[in-house]
């Protein structure tokens, strides 16, 4: 709660005038009733508008904010709309203000707005972004500043209604759908186009899992194929999962070779995890944020890659990428996602080789510590992954998903 | 849009009010004039004619220019009056010439601020015209020589009593208008009920308690103290507020 900068003003000459003129120049008692008189009214005033918005939280209000496309690369727009709902009776004047994260520049109007609203009137405030960085770029939070009538105190409520941008370097749009059957050819159980997991492997855990149960058997299909084949009805369903690639502390850093390191990882998990969503598995992108988690469903809509604000996922396999600098991160997790509902698999990045030639022995021999403790220390699945190793442990975490 | 233009007659008669207290001191100066000084009265008109008039800037500034111009000329062949008594014009007109002008002030602190500045003015102006007889010439001396002296010695003003009250009076009531025209500015739906309205009943209340104190104990030391304290628990409470 705060004063608005008229009534700090009023204050203040008030106050100088009374100071000055007063004391110092004239003394008439004319010149004490003025004074008393704003500053009396002025404070009674403001302290009606502290009685008035002083209840008001984010919980007062509703907010929308919906970015399309969300998925682009350097130099495209993007449309962002933000709508507000008031849940209080009362009239309201407010301003809105839309943080947006560097690399991201206003393209077309104001991300900003200023009236009254009230349940029937609802704010709807519209603008463009350009994107001008690649990365996970941020639109949010919105910022709700909530002002008494006169104007003369305010409060400011920050609402967690962030969506993500994310762009590429160049433009990236997903293949389209593979829906054919099996290719003519390859015969073997159990077979499926996934580029990452061998025919064998596959089948091998497929069968493993469930030959026990004959009612699994898809005899209809294995019929088809000629008896030749077993296929199993748990199969298709099993690689329909619910993914969540989270992006931890630590990654945000310019690296020779990879460019920065967190839009490198987010690029190759994106990239890979496009494979999941043509099968039907959904995708989650978790960004830690320090400490404020922002999480967003991937979808494929008509070829193009986009970001869902409005789904959480109720459970799931959690891809923890991170280097778990901060070390409130994984209780902040928790918190955020119901963990027992999740298998959790901890990439924990070590990039001792690409900062070696950089940084002192002391700090490198810091880092070798920080993360052999981090290894021993935490009770959640956790692998040690070196930066050039990433590409083949996130295959071998999704395939075991 | 022009000071004047589509006003509501209660808008008027706000205005009204809140210059009443520049007014009392214009009618008051002017009351004790022996003779009358034309050019000073042309000097107060020409000042004010720019704020209500509706014509041709160039025409309202030749009303001003021109005759300054001729003042100065005769100041220079050696008769200063119509100099001193033009100047004496301007300063009447001034308070409530910049009053006007800042009506329409999109700030309402800036409104405030030049409502202080002007009422120091208007109380220097009235201690200047304190004599039984006045002339422009007499005017300016009392208003550099009086109003100076007592700046430098930290002397206090010494109004006569009716004229105190009466000023004093007019002044809560002008503050109160200020206030009222203020809030009607930020919300013209005010008052929506008898509750908005509540917190300048009190301080109105306050005020007016004040403006009758001081009828009795002119310059008491209990007023002094009673406004200081109310404006540091004020101050003390804004500053809670803040952190």
């Amino acid at each position: 709660m705060k004063l608005t900068r008229r009534a700090v003003r009023i204050y203040q000459y008030t106050a100088l005038f009374f100071s000055i003129v007063s004391l110092i120049f004239i003394n008439h008692p004319t010149i004490f009733l003025a004074p008393v008189f704003i500053i009396l009214t002025l404070t009674l005033y403001v302290l009606r508008g502290i009685e008035k918005i002083k209840k008001l939280s984010e919980k007062s209000f509703e907010v929308f904010l919906t970015i399309s496309p969300n998925v682009l690369s350097i130099g495209d727009k993007s449309r962002v709309r933000v709508y507000l709902e008031s849940k209080i009776e009362d009239k309201l004047k407010i301003e809105i203000s839309i943080q947006l994260s560097e690399g991201l520049e206003i393209d077309s109007r104001e991300p900003n707005w200023s009236g009254i609203i009230d349940p029937k009137n609802n704010m709807i405030l519209e603008f463009s972004v350009k994107v001008q960085k690649s990365g996970l770029l941020e639109v949010g939070p919105v910022i709700i500043i909530v002002k008494d009538n006169l104007e003369l105190v305010c409060k400011d409520i920050e609402i967690d209604a962030a969506g993500l941008i994310y762009s590429f370097e160049e433009p990236m749009r997903a293949r389209g759908i593979v829906t054919a059957p099996l290719p003519i050819g390859l015969n073997y159980p159990g077979y499926t186009s996934h580029p990452f997991i061998g025919v064998d492997e596959q089948y091998k855990e497929s069968i493993q899992n469930n030959h026990l149960s004959i009612k699994n058997i898809d005899w209809r299909r294995t019929a088809r194929a000629g008896g030749e084949e077993i296929y199993i009805k748990e199969y298709s369903k099993r690689r329909s999962s619910d993914i969540i690639l989270g992006f931890g502390s630590g990654l945000d850093l310019e690296v020779s070779s990879y460019g920065n390191v967190l839009n490198w990882v987010m690029q190759v998990c994106i990239s890979h995890a496009l494979h999941y969503l043509r099968e039907g598995s959904r995708i989650w992108i978790l960004d830690y944020n320090d400490g404020r988690p922002v999480i967003t469903q991937l979808n494929i809509r008509y070829g193009e890659l986009t970001f869902r604000k409005d789904s959480t996922p109720s459970g799931g396999y959690l891809i923890y990428i991170s280097r778990l600098i901060d070390p409130e991160e994984l209780n902040s997790l928790k918190k955020y996602l119901n963990t027992q509902k999740f298998r959790v698999d901890i990439l924990l990045i070590d990039l001792l080789d690409e900062i070696s030639d950089l940084v002192e022995d002391r700090i490198i021999n810091h880092e070798t510590e920080r993360i052999k403790r981090l290894s021993s220390s935490i009770q959640e699945p956790i692998r040690l992954v070196k930066l050039g190793d990433l590409v083949s442990n996130l295959k071998r975490s999704l395939a075991s998903r | 849009m022009l000071l004047g233009e589509k006003m509501k007659p209660s808008e008027i008669m706000f205005g009204f009010l809140l210059l009443s207290p520049y007014i009392y001191t214009i009618y008051n100066v002017l009351s004790k004039f022996t003779t009358l000084d034309y050019f000073a009265l042309f000097s107060f008109f020409s000042l004010l004619a720019l704020v209500f008039s509706r014509y041709s800037s160039i025409i309202l500034l030749s009303l001003l220019l021109v005759p300054s111009l001729v003042c100065f000329g005769l100041f220079v062949l050696g008769n200063p009056l119509p100099l001193i008594g033009m100047a004496a014009g301007y300063i009447l007109a001034f308070p409530i010439f910049t009053m006007l002008t800042s009506y329409y002030e999109r700030k309402i602190e800036n409104l405030v601020l030049t409502y202080l500045f002007t009422l120091t003015l208007n109380i220097s102006i009235l201690y200047a015209s304190e004599t039984k007889s006045l002339t422009s010439s007499d005017l300016i001396i009392n208003l550099i020589v009086r109003v100076l002296r007592n700046i430098v010695s930290g002397g206090q003003y010494t109004l006569s009593q009716p004229v105190n009250n009466i000023f004093t009076i007019l002044t809560a009531l002008s503050c109160i208008v200020l206030f009222f025209i203020i809030i009607k500015r930020i919300e013209p739906e005010f008052p929506k009920n008898v509750g908005e309205i509540i917190p300048l009943i009190i301080s109105t209340i306050i005020t007016l308690l004040l403006a009758l104190i001081t009828r009795v104990w002119s310059y008491g030391s209990i007023i002094a103290a009673l406004s200081s304290f109310i404006i540091i628990v004020s101050l003390s409470i804004i500053l809670k507020v803040v952190k």
